[in-house]
């Protein structure tokens, strides 16, 4: 090409004289090393692998979860009988709680203790 | 000898790379002896710095046995291993992050460094012209004009070694070769 930068006159290097055999030195104690290598216990794997395992169990769990508290909930709704009020009462209770509100007197209206007592002991 | 003489055979880079694969430290001086003075002088373009250059070619020969398993042979041994150069020196630059300021630091004494000290004679003027005149481009552009056209690579190798399309890498040296003359010029004007 017409346009190129000479470089002829700048001088060109050439590797020191102990370049190679440096470059063996560290080849060969990379090698020697690397044996050693394969004794030792890799605790780092192990600290990826731990939060690996417990996220695949919190997945899982978040997962199957849901199953589980539909198929309690639905045990609950089936087993839960709905009583009245009206058909366990007893008729003084009934009777309390029907005028509560509708008397023209000022007094606060209570239940007679004894028979509210005995209808929650009862219940 | 494990392997023929000709080293730039295509058939004999082959017997030498399945034989660096295989972890032959042979092959890998076979290697060395063909390369290692290019390799150096790339890195000493980049990074001005004759130690550090043979620092990058040491770290570049010792990665050889690990990268070459995962070097396919698409390019040369040579081209595969200025991009290895290359790709370590911007490592070196970027760590350092001193890139600005190593060139301005390197420029008095880089002259000194290649040629000897005090010794400077008729042709050493244009010699030290022309190391200012490079040391005005980044060190990436620096070391593509010195391999088109020190080591003349082709625009190919040198879209391969710098990962980027051929044009790019053409008007970067159209560029970079503009900007060394016209500081030449300007230089020689002024002077």
């Amino acid at each position: 090409m017409a346009d190129k930068i000479d470089f002829s006159k700048l001088e060109r290097l050439t590797p020191r004289e102990d370049s190679w055999a440096k470059v063996c030195a560290r080849l060969d104690a990379e090698s020697s090393a690397a044996p050693a290598k394969g004794k030792i216990i890799h605790i780092k794997s192990w600290y990826s692998a731990i939060p690996i395992a417990a996220s695949i169990a919190l997945v899982a769990l978040t997962a199957i979860l849901p199953a589980f508290t539909d198929s309690i909930s639905n045990e609950e709704i089936q087993s839960t009988e709905y009583v009245s009020i009206s058909d366990s009462a007893p008729s003084e209770v009934l009777s309390w709680y029907s005028n509560l509100g509708n008397s023209a007197s000022d007094e606060f209206e209570t239940l007679e203790e004894t028979v509210g007592f005995s209808y929650l002991i009862k219940e | 000898m494990l392997f023929g003489m000709h080293q730039k055979g295509t058939m004999d880079e082959k017997v030498i790379l399945q034989h660096l694969k295989d972890g032959s430290r042979e092959a890998l001086s076979l290697l060395w002896q063909g390369h290692s003075s290019n390799v150096l002088n790339l890195a000493f373009r980049m990074l001005k710095d004759r130690d550090q250059a043979e620092d990058i070619l040491m770290d570049v020969f010792v990665q050889v046995p690990k990268a070459v398993q995962g070097f396919r042979g698409d390019s040369a041994l040579g081209t595969w291993l200025y991009r290895l150069t290359v790709n370590a020196c911007l490592m070196k630059l970027r760590t350092k992050k001193r890139h600005r300021e190593l060139e301005d630091e390197k420029l008095d004494t880089i002259v000194e460094e290649v040629i000897g000290k005090g010794d400077l004679q008729n042709g050493d003027v244009d010699t030290e012209l022309l190391e200012k005149g490079l040391a005005q481009l980044p060190a990436e552009t620096r070391s593509m004009l010195w391999l088109k056209d020190a080591e003349d690579l082709d625009v190919k190798d040198l879209a391969s070694i710098y990962k980027m399309p051929e044009g790019t890498v053409k008007a970067r040296l159209s560029r970079a070769r503009h900007l060394v003359r016209d500081y030449l010029k300007e230089r020689k004007n002024h002077g």
